[in-house]
């Protein structure tokens, strides 16, 4: 009898867990070391007692009643899972189920006189690698009591609810991939190339399988599907094979597997490989001019070219009062995100019929999960992956780290792996911010009203595509930044070398662009003799006006002026007192648009008990996103549902196909909310049905390519963010002492988590202008900085004070007025930066960052 | 891994007030390791495994250390307290209440390391002005906030802890 039903099963299980897992298909009971009964993991109630059922034959239950958690009632499962969700009572979660086996049979004897020291010993039978079992136990004691422990003021839209999982975190208790522990785990280390540039002429492994505690080592002939994987243009080998040719340093050859990290990266580096090493190409010019082709299966060293003109240029700077031109040139710099990048892959099944369950820290979950498939060569529906909250991403966990490497040694080894990078490592693989070199010619009236704007730009796009031809086309898009110029032409080529790859990261190419276009304006507005608030205000885009590529703004552009006008005060303040003063304006797209289809799906779910379940396409990466998917469920439903909001559940995995592509471009609230909202509205037209997915859908697919000659008023983006940032230099120090950042962010969901993004990247802004910098060996392509400590990442104390202004100018057709706050907080800083370090020594900055330690003007 | 370093090393490490018996651990294993993978402790995170990003900051003997640079072998002596242990009772602490509540917490990956930083601080300087804050966290990286919440964090704990709270 199991959970009320008669069965019968085989003579032949060994015990009365196989006879659950592998024949009846109950699965709530883990297997963590059968069937040597010392983990607790398969705990079940046979007539009533808590017994690991590894450890009991199938003749000693016979005729009795067995119950799993399967079989337990909804309401005290829900109880349950609460409980240990606000107290931060599960990490991996592997041992719960079996705790919770044993604290209902606890409960249903002792009831509320349960008592913490008594349920303690009997959670001896029981291990947990994850909790250090307190949270354990005070879940346990508050299903014994009763009461359930609320979430503290979790509320709706606009509301400072408190991140999701924000004391899990603080606590140090919520689980990033690398704390995840599985039963039977294997480590997995990889060798990369030592050579950018060098053929491959053979990959000696017999050393490393011969080492200590290695059980596999794996190279691309290893791979049973496809070789090549990447976001847009499938060019990034997950291995080069004997014969292929590396083409950056971050190329693996390798996967090394073996019973412990240390012994897998310790046998990695006994990968013994012949190479016949070719001339790296580092210089875009180089890679422009040379007939040589820098990476390996590709044809041409131009990524991709995007341009756009529109009005006389030619006229606008004949006839310009003033016309001048300047070359800009910005570096490569690291995310540095706090996580280094991992993965876990689990199996289950065979290789003929078997699945796979990716965990990742991917910012597009369901791209992981084409690409894995891709790479083991079997459909989809195979392969699972579950978003683990990351520790930080800001682009560079767009495209797969190691992500194919765990899944391919799980998928052949039938057995769980999992793959961390060393911080060398992160940095030697991921994609960084392009380095660009922008030419920019502009022509004004004497009254500084722009007339002409031309630029060419050439961004170093590193070896692999990943979504440099995007970032570009972003840059070439953002060229004229928020100002309406009459007549422009802009061509901005990426170029693919054998430096590190050139992808997402935070701005995204607008950052590049305004900081040129920023210099251009600080420069003119000294010509005609105005300052540099005016001849922004001047210029400024406004709603109805043609922008860049020919787009005529919408109402939501009135966001610019607003920034501006918030700015002004301490604009004249700052200047009043004396101090060197520098003005930024900027704008930034919210979503891909340029004629790209977006849609993105979201789940609501209401369960018996009334828990909400919200599934939704969106990478949490410390934004906050599932705070705000919460945050929209309440403020949809509250009016006709009991949100009980200590049973909200925010879950990312690939089970449904919600997503499509990336958590990119500031686009996650915009269209998450969008998204939720229209599950929530869709729940409530179904009349609230409970145990169902209720589907929503936001779409954004009425955007225009840049560059259609055939379209005269191309709507490139949805939704833009706006802002305005001061920057206020100390004359005496020479030091950035203040940063007021007006910003108009639409809505301001949750203003905590709002200033959070801001103050974040005012950060990082100060860091791309000041001292942040990510350069390669012009002779090798190696990257140069392989510390944290080399790459000028501010530290506390060097953050000068930040004031941020909230501007709601809401857009138009978004959810909520919703216009995105990713990426922009860093948009105008370096710009602002450069006119006060102007105004401070009298000296135009063109080449970021501005103040790298042993720089002159340091 | 050569044999010579394989064997039987034994050496017993005091953890948040618990005596652990490490078995079988390469001497030169850095107590970060220990902690995570041999103790089952992950709430000290591993981010660069150079000393230079603060995250995973413990204590030993009171001083705040990277976990990654101490040698766990050398530890022995030493009374070592992990953010799992700065809590006696389970509950947050102070400290962490407080970065919650102004918005500390972005990804969360460089907190439980400031998290003791700020704790060590505390501890020794009850009314730490802004300078002695800013220079206290900053051999620890956040790569999300800015620090602009982190600094309000820790002023709202230090008023608090000031008012007796």
């Amino acid at each position: 009898m199991v959970n009320g039903t008669p069965v019968e099963v085989r003579q032949s299980h060994p015990h009365l867990l196989s006879a659950l897992r592998e024949e009846l298909n109950i699965t709530s009971p883990k297997d963590g070391c059968s069937p040597s009964g010392q983990c607790g993991c398969c705990t079940v109630l046979i007539d009533g007692k808590a017994v690991v059922s590894c450890q009991t034959s199938l003749e000693k239950v016979a005729g009795k009643s067995v119950v799993t958690l399967e079989g337990v009632d909804e309401t005290e499962r829900s109880r349950f899972a609460s409980a240990f969700a606000a107290c931060g009572g599960l990490q991996c979660g592997f041992c719960i189920p079996g705790i919770v086996v044993r604290a209902k049979a606890q409960i249903d004897k002792k009831g509320a006189a349960l008592k913490r020291e008594d349920m303690a010993r009997h959670l001896g039978a029981h291990l947990c690698r994850c909790t250090g079992y307190a949270k354990i136990l005070e879940a346990i004691e508050h299903v014994a009591k009763g009461d359930i422990p609320p979430m503290p003021i979790v509320a709706g839209v606009g509301s400072r609810t408190p991140k999701y999982e924000a004391h899990a975190l603080a606590l140090g208790d919520r689980g990033y991939i690398d704390d995840l522990r599985v039963p039977g785990m294997l480590h997995a280390a990889l060798h990369f190339t030592a050579h950018t540039r060098a053929t491959i002429r053979s990959i000696r492994t017999d050393a490393a399988r011969a080492a200590e505690g290695v059980r596999a080592v794996f190279t691309a002939d290893d791979i049973p599907g496809e070789l090549m994987v990447g976001i847009i243009h499938k060019d990034w080998p997950v291995m080069i094979p004997v014969g292929g040719r590396s083409s950056y340093g971050g190329d693996v050859l390798a996967i090394v597997v073996a019973d412990t990290r240390v012994h897998a990266r310790a046998a990695a580096a006994l990968i013994d490989v012949d190479y016949e090493v070719h001339t790296p190409i580092t210089d875009v010019d180089v890679a422009l001019s040379t007939s040589e082709v820098a990476v390996w299966q590709t044809a041409d060293n131009v990524l991709s070219t995007s341009e756009y003109r529109r009005g006389d240029v030619e006229a606008a700077f004949t006839d310009g009062a003033h016309v001048i031109a300047e070359t800009f040139q910005t570096q490569r710099i690291e995310h540095a995100f706090l996580e280094p990048e991992a993965t876990l892959a689990v199996p289950s099944g065979s290789v003929e019929t078997g699945t796979l369950h990716v965990y990742s820290g991917g910012q597009g979950i369901w791209d992981d999960r084409n690409d894995i498939a891709r790479v083991l060569g079997v459909g989809n529906d195979r392969v699972t992956v579950e978003l683990i909250t990351n520790g930080g991403a800001f682009g560079g966990k767009e495209d797969m780290s190691n992500q194919a490497h765990a899944a391919l040694a799980a998928w052949l080894l039938r057995v769980p792996v999992k793959c961390v990078l060393s911080r060398e490592e992160s940095f030697l693989m991921h994609a960084k911010r392009h380095p660009i070199r922008m030419r920019y010619e502009i022509s004004c009236t004497a009254e500084g009203r722009l007339t002409g704007l031309r630029v060419r730009a050439v961004g170093d796009s590193g070896a692999y595509a990943s979504v440099g031809m995007k970032v570009l086309e972003r840059m070439a898009g953002h060229a004229s930044g928020p100002y309406h110029v009459p007549a422009i032409d802009v061509q901005a080529i990426a170029v693919r070398t054998n430096n590190p790859v050139g992808g997402a990261f935070r701005g995204f190419g607008a950052n590049q662009a305004q900081f040129a276009m920023e210099g251009m304006l600080d420069r003119l507005a000294e010509r005609v003799g105005i300052s540099g608030w005016e001849i922004r205000h001047r210029n400024v885009i406004r709603p109805g006006m043609v922008w860049g590529p020919g787009q005529i703004m919408d109402d939501g552009c009135d966001g610019a002026l607003a920034c501006l006008e918030e700015i002004k005060p301490h604009y004249d303040a700052a200047r009043a007192a004396g101090k060197a003063v520098g003005l930024g304006l900027g704008l930034k797209n919210s979503g891909l648009g340029n004629g790209f289809k977006e849609i993105t799906k979201a789940v609501v779910r209401i369960e018996e008990d009334d828990t909400l379940e919200i599934r939704h396409g969106w990478t949490e990466m410390g934004q906050g996103i599932n705070t705000i998917a919460l945050q929209v469920a309440i403020e949809e439903l509250r009016d006709v549902l009991d949100i009980d909001t200590s049973k909200i559940r925010v879950v990312v995995d690939t089970t449904r196909e919600l997503g499509l592509g990336q958590t990119t471009g500031s686009r996650g609230t915009l269209m998450g909310a969008g998204a939720v909202q229209a599950a929530c509205r869709a729940a409530r037209n179904a009349g609230l049905t409970r145990g169902v997915d209720h589907v929503g859908e936001y779409r954004v697919d009425w955007t225009t390519k840049l560059g259609d000659p055939g379209v005269a008023n191309p709507i490139i983006h949805s939704t833009f963010g706006y802002a305005s940032q001061l920057a206020i230099i100390d004359r005496e120090s020479g030091k950035v002492e203040r940063v007021v950042a007006a910003h108009d962010v639409g809505r301001a969901m949750n203003p905590t988590l709002c200033e959070g993004q801001i103050e974040g990247s005012i950060h990082m802004g100060l860091g791309y202008a000041l001292t942040e910098d990510f350069p390669s060996d012009p002779s090798t392509g190696m990257p140069t900085n392989m510390t944290l400590r080399s790459l000028g990442i501010l530290r506390a104390k060097d953050v000068p004070l930040m004031d941020v202004i909230l501007v709601e100018r809401p857009q138009p057709d978004a959810p909520y007025g919703i216009k995105g706050v990713g990426e922009i907080g860093l948009v105008p800083t370096a710009g602002a930066v450069a006119a006060a370090l102007h105004d401070l020594d009298g000296t135009w900055r063109t080449q970021l960052p501005m103040r790298r330690a042993g720089a002159e003007d340091e | 891994m050569s044999g010579e370093n394989a064997g039987n090393e034994f050496f017993r490490l005091t953890v948040n007030g618990i005596d652990h018996d490490v078995r079988d651990a390469w001497v030169g294993e850095s107590l970060l390791y220990v902690l995570r993978e041999r103790l089952g402790l992950p709430g000290t995170k591993g981010a660069c495994e150079q000393g230079e990003c603060g995250s995973c900051t413990v204590l030993m003997d009171g001083e705040a250390v990277c976990a990654c640079l101490v040698m766990a072998a050398s530890a022995v002596d030493s009374e070592i307290v992990t953010v799992e242990g700065l809590s006696t009772d389970g509950e947050p602490t102070d400290v962490q209440n407080t970065f919650v509540a102004a918005g500390g917490v972005q990804c969360g990956f460089c907190t439980p390391g400031l998290i003791v930083a700020v704790h060590h601080l505390l501890d020794r300087t009850p009314n730490p002005t802004d300078l002695e804050i800013r220079e206290a966290i900053s051999g620890n990286i956040c790569r999300c906030t800015g620090y602009g919440r982190i600094f309000e964090a820790v002023r709202l704990a230090r008023d608090a802890r000031l008012a007796g709270g």
